[in-house]
């Protein structure tokens, strides 16, 4: 059993968002598809610290702080996988149901497309 | 709404001075502008008329930012002074490595503690005397995270250099211990220009937090024991060295 695995078998995952009470999503970032393969906005930046990550969204002018799996979750969006390869991959890693991680970590990528923290890879 | 009032512009910021004191207004002349967006908003009362008689609170001068009063006192003189302090800190920053941060200096000597100025009002400035410490009331603090340095600008329109502390501590709100989140609440408090890469401001922000330590307070006893603490760890380094 992984740590990042909560006691009753579900991957825990957190986002704290400071200051950003929700935002509307452009027509550009209408709908989340998880064949999309994802990075993150090239105009924020962002930090890994010990197991969590910091995010400064410019547009918010806001910090967002991942911890534990949604910290794993940001770092696999390189650019090369699509969210279900990551999706899969979780799954196998923590040794969970496929479900049970899309169920925690959809809500997390299309909260985070929403927002424009993470935007699709241009780049192939 | 001020009786007297001016934009004056500041190191590429535009700056509301409002004061029922004529004379602060005509002093801000030569830096005066014309209209403009995104106005910082400070005020200050000089003439608040004391009921030596009254039983309630008294009613102190003060410098306001917005609705919020940066510092009061009764002596008109220190909250001028603190004004073209507050007012030179918008001065652009000559080292790009530097960050802009909205904490006040709280100094002891040649130290310096980072407070954000809702926290520090907690603390009465009688307490502060006692316990060997000034605030320093500018808007944006400076600080070189390679050096650990806080760096405070000189009053506006000084061709004196700024002064330079070594940073004893940062006190914020809150209880964790995450480093990220000290950056986070760094963050929050630091200018970003457009211009500047936000990946290397959180770089610095995480350097500048792991040079020192960041205390987490959360109501006046606290506050006023952190930032006794703080002091007396830095003064007992600065003798040391």
């Amino acid at each position: 059993m992984l740590a990042h695995q909560g006691v009753d078998g579900r991957v825990n995952c957190w986002m704290y968002a400071f200051l950003v009470p929700g935002t509307t999503p452009t027509a550009a970032n209408a709908a989340l598809s998880t064949a999309m393969v994802l990075v993150p906005n090239a105009a924020d930046g962002w930090l890994a610290v010990d197991d969590e990550v910091v995010v400064y969204d410019v547009r918010a002018q806001a910090c967002h702080v991942f911890e534990g799996v949604a910290a794993l979750a940001w770092q696999c969006l390189d650019g090369d996988g699509s969210i279900d390869d990551i999706l899969t991959d979780f799954a196998d890693i923590f040794e969970v149901d496929l479900e049970l991680v899309q169920q925690d970590l959809v809500p997390l990528f299309t909260d985070g497309f929403e927002k424009e923290l993470i935007v699709e890879n241009q780049n192939d | 709404m001020w009786p007297h009032h001016i934009l004056v512009g500041v190191g590429g910021h535009s700056i509301s001075v409002g004061s029922d004191d004529p004379s602060v207004i005509e002093d801000l002349e030569p830096w005066r502008i014309g209209e403009a967006r995104d106005v910082v908003d400070f005020g200050l009362w000089l003439h608040v008329e004391y009921e030596p008689e009254s039983s309630g609170p008294k009613q102190l001068h003060a410098l306001r930012h917005g609705s919020a009063d940066l510092t009061r006192s009764r002596d008109s003189a220190s909250l001028k002074t603190a004004l073209w302090q507050v007012l030179g800190s918008f001065e652009e920053t000559e080292r790009p490595e530097e960050l802009q941060i909205r904490l006040t200096p709280v100094v002891n000597g040649s130290s310096a503690v980072l407070i954000h100025p809702m926290w520090l009002e907690m603390v009465s400035e009688r307490q502060l005397e006692r316990s060997g410490l000034k605030a320093m009331h500018t808007f944006w603090a400076k600080a070189d995270p390679r050096t650990g340095e806080v760096i405070v600008s000189p009053p506006l329109g000084s061709t004196a250099d700024p002064a330079r502390f070594s940073l004893a501590g940062i006190i914020f709100g809150g209880d964790t211990r995450s480093r990220a989140r000290n950056v986070s609440s760094l963050m929050m408090c630091t200018y970003a220009p457009d211009d500047v890469d936000p990946s290397w401001m959180l770089r610095s922000t995480l350097t500048l937090a792991d040079s020192t330590q960041v205390v987490r307070a959360n109501d006046r006893q606290e506050i006023e024991s952190a930032l006794a603490d703080l002091s007396a760890t830095a003064a007992l380094a600065a003798a040391g060295s």
